[in-house]
């Protein structure tokens, strides 16, 4: 273990001496101090709490992370290339101590620059807090927004078992069907959906979250939701909330007139009931314009509980980013073991810019219609190639892409500890090790004393 | 020695900078000359997005595809918070591209301001989209008739039309800003003269120039410029000075149409206390809106529609004006309506005509024309019992209740509907009607 801190402590130093790590923690510095002031918000509250948290953190994450990919790529192949590796490598110490040497010290790099970036963005939320820009309302709505929310989703039926027995147990044979069997149940399953989170006029529809065991906090719930409406351009549709049980579902009632495609939020007072009951909650549709009402089928109906502090919850997402950056150190390590400096630093760079286009290229493998030029009839060679290409990316990104922990946060979406306990476990740590050991095994088979190695 | 041979690479790269950027102008002179550039260097862009759009060369249309397909994904989901970054940063991006600047702020303005239900969260969207087009879209493209007219829209359709719910609230809005201003809705030009401060906040706040504004002064009558029409014209007048043939047809249409509703409704009635909000007919422009209509005929491209708008006007007009007691001056526009609309009799009275053209309206008025009827005839009503005639003043009375129970009837029971193009009570439309007269017979305007 003393071999490894000393290893750790000599590639620590050594990442702090080179120039191109004090360019990037210069830049870091310069982000977070100018970004701040420099970005535009909405003018609200909520949305300059939005950006920086988002932006700043965003952005420095970004940073720190190229700062380690660097000086992970250079902490190998430099000494390799200048040759002082034999000094190590002559000593009795495995390769795979030498690489995770490296690494815990350039994790200790990246812990401290995280925490200073970390701590900077709260001082700055704090100040902008006592700014005498807002009202009360503002600070009372931005309150909401940074408390950490526990999401509650409705029970969902089976939609692909039901649409499949119903398909079996009434087959539609009065029109011709040249859809296929697949389609067909696709189809079905999605009308389910949709008949699941529509309201028809002067109508009704019930949704029953499971019951809020374990929520100690007797602050109201909020109920947040997003719909569209059916008749196109109209502003305002009106209705009626009814929260409750089973038994006594108009505990809570809410008469609203309410926009569609924005998020709309309702505070619920807690009833006692709900902690061990189910809790139903049934939407009216009163809307004398005759529009039906169908919610987000994505994110459409979520009841939200306060469950912790901003500042636990912030804590958490610091510790998600912690474990992405420890295995992207842990790349660009492995990286400088495989090849020479200036191709393990471009491999590397090039890793960092496909994980942050990484949710484009997942949104484009998704999306099969933006790849294809003839607008979906059919699709050439090339089409096909490309939604390969993109697909196979996506796979292979997918452990890599950032989460939205830092959007959670901003929305006041809680992170869990178990969350952050599994980032650190899986990707900080076990995802880094599995490298270390490829890391190591190729180091065992590159010959390291060699003139011209 | 090495520090010798540093010191005369270091002279060699400057004198060769210098001599690059001697011949860039030449280049730069000659690819203007010759139709061989798409784009002249960046006027008046800080030197960011100088950096920004050289440095990136060809790359900067991709970040921009990123930062775009990035907003788009935003607000589909409802989250508006970063919009106003994005489209600074893709317009900053492309800052030559019109057609960007035209879009993100149309977006702002029209699109994401509707998703919003308090008139206040609205405002401020309509806003960004005018601080957009204007304090940058303007900065690097000053001369682009596009981007002064795509402003000029904002002011007569967006905030001065009633198309969006919160159309009242964007008014008083607007009127507030510029009575801090201006203290009135007429700017004293002399003392914008001698204030350097109020002219630095005119010319770098709102790039309202004192000049120009002066002259449109005295091209269109005394408009109020607490009112959104003023700023319309305004901006299609830039347009129109710095635009073509086509530009000049579609700024003269922005033009006729502002005048038109600065008629209609120009005049803004605040009460001594400045507690009221009433926007009434502002007969006095008359003569300007007139002018304002001749001309835009003579311009081919703008023609036939101003003949339409033209025939429409003088329709209107004739009934407001006899509404409000001047049916001479009414008198005086029936020839030229005979001359432009083969529905009206040459033969018939100008009490005929009024009746038909009102009774033809009857489903279909406005607010504004239902308002000036209701005020009109409270007007008279009050003339007339100042003149000691009862019976007639009772009429007239009537008459107001009729009309203003007649439009307001279908809008009763549609609250949406009443909010948006209702009246004022009736009580508040007769008190204006008082106004009128004292300030009529104290010679005020």
């Amino acid at each position: 273990m003393n071999r490894i801190l000393a290893i750790a402590l000599l590639s620590l130093r050594s990442a702090v001496r080179s120039r191109m790590v004090a360019v990037l923690m210069c830049l870091l510095v310069g982000i977070m101090a100018l970004l701040p002031w420099v970005i535009k918000g909405d003018g609200t509250i909520s949305g300059t709490i939005h950006l920086l948290l988002s932006y700043s953190l965003g952005l420095a994450t970004t940073v720190i992370a190229m700062a380690l990919l660097w000086a992970g790529s250079f902490a190998v192949s430099a000494e390799i290339q200048d040759k002082t590796i034999q000094t190590l490598a002559t000593k009795p110490v495995s390769r795979f101590h030498l690489w995770a040497g490296k690494w815990l010290g350039l994790n200790l790099l990246g812990f401290l620059l995280l925490a200073f970036c970390g701590i900077v963005t709260y001082a700055l939320l704090q100040a902008q807090l006592r700014s005498d820009r807002w009202t009360p309302d503002d600070l009372a709505t931005v309150q909401r927004q940074l408390t950490a929310h526990a999401e509650f989703r409705p029970d969902q039926p089976d939609f692909e078992a039901q649409a499949r027995h119903e398909l079996v147990a009434t087959p539609d044979r009065t029109r011709p069907d040249d859809r296929s069997p697949a389609e067909r149940l696709q189809q079905r399953r999605q009308t389910l959906i949709a008949e699941f989170y529509s309201v028809r006029p002067l109508n009704r529809n019930q949704w029953t979250f499971s019951p809020l065991r374990g929520q100690t906090e007797d602050r109201p719930l909020i109920l947040r939701y997003r719909f569209t409406s059916s008749v196109i351009g109209q502003d305002a549709v009106s209705g009626r909330w009814l929260i409750g049980t089973a038994e006594k579902p108009d505990q809570f009632t809410h008469t609203i007139t309410h926009t569609p495609r924005v998020w709309n939020e309702i505070t619920v007072p807690r009833h006692p009931d709900w902690s061990a009951k189910p809790i139903v909650v049934t939407y009216l549709n009163e809307d004398p314009g005759g529009a039906t009402l169908l919610l987000d089928m994505d994110q459409g109906l979520t009841l939200l509980a306060p469950a912790d502090p901003f500042a636990v919850n912030y804590l958490r997402v610091l510790l998600v980013k912690f474990a992405q950056l420890s295995f992207l150190t842990a790349l660009g390590i492995t990286a400088g073991c495989l090849f020479s400096l200036p191709v393990a630093a471009l491999v590397s760079m090039y890793i960092l810019l496909l994980v942050q286009l990484g949710s484009y290229i997942q949104g484009m493998a998704t999306n099969e219609f933006s790849l294809t030029s003839a607008a979906g009839i059919e699709r050439t060679t090339i089409d096909l190639a490309l939604i390969a290409i993109y697909k196979g990316l996506a796979f292979l990104l997918s452990p890599l892409v950032p989460g939205d922990e830092l959007t959670r946060l901003a929305n006041g979406l809680l992170v869990t500890w178990w969350s952050a306990l599994r980032h650190l476990t899986l990707q900080g740590l076990l995802m880094a090790l599995l490298l270390g050991a490829f890391a190591s095994y190729a180091l065992n088979r590159r010959e390291l004393a060699l003139p011209q190695s | 020695m090495t520090l010798l041979r540093s010191i005369g690479w270091m002279l060699l790269i400057m004198a060769g900078l210098s001599v690059a950027a001697r011949l860039n102008r030449a280049l730069v002179e000659d690819r203007r000359t010759y139709g061989i550039t798409q784009a002249d260097p960046a006027i008046n862009a800080p030197p960011l997005v100088v950096f920004t759009t050289v440095a990136l060369g060809g790359f900067r249309g991709i970040i921009a595809d990123m930062l775009w397909m990035r907003s788009s994904r935003l607000q589909y989901e409802g989250k508006y918070f970063e919009l106003v970054q994005l489209a600074d940063w893709i317009t900053k991006l492309e800052p030559r591209f019109t057609d960007v600047w035209a879009y993100h702020a149309w977006n702002l303005t029209y699109n994401i301001s509707v998703l919003f239900s308090s008139p206040e969260d609205r405002w401020r969207w309509v806003r960004h989209g005018v601080t957009l087009l204007r304090d940058d879209g303007l900065r690097y493209n000053p001369d682009e008739p596009r981007l002064l007219f795509e402003l000029g829209w904002f002011f007569q359709h967006k905030i001065g039309g009633d198309t969006d719910d919160a159309h009242l609230y964007y008014k008083q809005a607007w009127a507030a800003d510029m009575q801090s201003l201006f203290g009135g809705g007429r700017p004293d030009f002399a003392r914008i003269a001698r204030d350097p401060v109020l002219r630095h906040t005119l010319m770098t706040n709102y790039k309202l120039d004192p000049a120009l504004m002066q002259q449109i002064e005295r091209d269109h009558g005394p408009l109020d410029w607490r009112l959104p029409q003023a700023h319309a014209i305004y901006w299609a007048t830039r347009s129109r000075l710095v635009g073509g043939l086509v530009d000049a047809g579609f700024a003269d249409r922005m033009i006729y149409q502002s005048m038109t509703d600065a008629f209609r409704r120009g005049l803004l009635v605040t009460g001594e206390q400045n507690d009221r909000f009433i926007l009434a007919p502002h007969l006095e422009l008359l003569p300007y809106v007139l002018r304002v209509y001749e001309k835009a005929i003579e311009n081919p491209t703008a023609r036939v529609g101003a003949e339409t708008g033209f025939r429409h006007f003088l329709r209107e007009a004739i009934v407001l004006l006899y509404m409000y007691g001047r049916a001479d001056q009414a008198r005086g526009l029936l020839p030229r309506l005979r001359s432009m609309d083969p529905d009206i009799s040459p033969t018939a009275t100008l009490e005929q005509i009024v009746f038909s053209i009102y009774a033809g309206q009857g489903d279909q008025l406005t607010t504004e024309t239902a308002y000036a009827s209701v005020e009109s005839s409270f007007y008279q009503s009050l003339f007339w019992q100042a003149m000691g005639d009862a019976e007639k003043a009772h009429g007239y009375d009537q008459l107001a209740r009729l009309v203003w129970q007649r439009f307001m009837a279908p809008r009763m029971d549609r609250p949406d509907l009443k909010q948006r193009t209702g009246l004022p009570p009736i009580e508040e439309i007769r008190e204006s009607a008082r106004q009128r007269m004292v300030d009529s017979r104290s010679g005020r305007p």
